[in-house]
């Protein structure tokens, strides 16, 4: 809840600024294969970086369909909160680079899977 | 314009809280009862036939369920707990935390995509199955050929 109405009042403001539209312009193209309109990889984006809260935190900011939201809910949920994730594991005595790895392509994986099946 | 952002970000922030608060709350406190109550172990013997495809002992079913319902934190702490006391081999810590690191906290995190529009099933199933189907490719992968401890990844 602390990380996410932060984000949530950013994002909101964001839109009322030409900053979302100029970055949804650049990354349209890209986000395309994942069915996702261009301003949703600041929800990719934040999801990775900081946590599941965040993301959500950004859905609310932003006017997404339903099935986007599934879309950015299975990449997400496979892969999030990076840093913090792999310092846990990293904890339990395992490597970690190949499972981050792993995680980063599975979850670019199953954006193209869903936006396939959906 | 200011009171049009305000108004919006007002709004939108109560809905948004509503709604978590509504899904998350008792969610936490069911899992609360489960880690109080140690039902999680009792829980672990319908894995073992799962698990024994993983080529993975019957072991692995607590930190396996402990990280699905209380988060990847728990489940790494009993991982730690278990190499320790030398239970698991480097394969079989590597396997399970693959498994876990692609799916855990199950229910926390799928509902809050659902609360703000995501379908359940479908993020629950694809999740699922895929951690089970990677799972299962590098466990086929990692036991063919390659001794039980001295296995090691870059």
């Amino acid at each position: 809840m602390r990380i996410m109405v932060p984000v949530y009042i950013m994002i909101t403001i964001l839109r009322y600024t030409p900053v979302l539209d100029w970055l949804s312009g650049v990354f349209k193209p890209a986000m395309a294969y994942l069915g996702l309109p261009g301003e949703a990889v600041m929800v990719l984006i934040l999801g990775q970086a900081i946590n599941i809260y965040a993301a959500v935190g950004a859905i609310s900011g932003l006017e997404l369909t339903i099935r986007e939201i599934t879309i950015l809910g299975g990449m997400l949920t496979i892969s999030h909160s990076l840093p913090m994730e792999t310092m846990v594991i990293r904890q339990s005595g395992v490597p970690v680079k190949a499972l981050l790895a792993l995680r980063i392509g599975l979850s670019l994986i199953s954006g193209l899977i869903l936006n396939l099946l959906l | 314009m200011l009171i049009e952002i305000g108004m919006d970000i007002f709004w939108g922030l109560g809905e948004m809280g509503l709604k978590i608060f509504l899904i998350i709350i008792p969610l936490m406190i069911a899992l609360e009862l489960l880690k109080g109550y140690g039902w999680l172990e009792k829980m672990t013997r319908p894995l073992i036939p799962l698990l024994s495809r993983f080529n993975l002992p019957s072991q692995a079913g607590v930190p396996f369920l402990v990280g699905q319902f209380l988060g990847l934190s728990y489940g790494a702490g009993v991982l730690i707990q278990y190499s320790r006391e030398g239970e698991l081999s480097t394969r079989e810590m590597w396997l399970i935390c693959l498994f876990l690191s692609l799916c855990h906290s199950l229910f926390e995190d799928t509902l809050l995509f659902v609360a703000v529009g995501a379908n359940f099933l479908v993020l629950v199933g694809f999740r699922l199955i895929l951690a089970t189907v990677v799972t299962l490719i590098f466990s086929r992968l990692l036991f063919a050929g390659r001794p039980q401890n001295g296995w090691n990844i870059k």
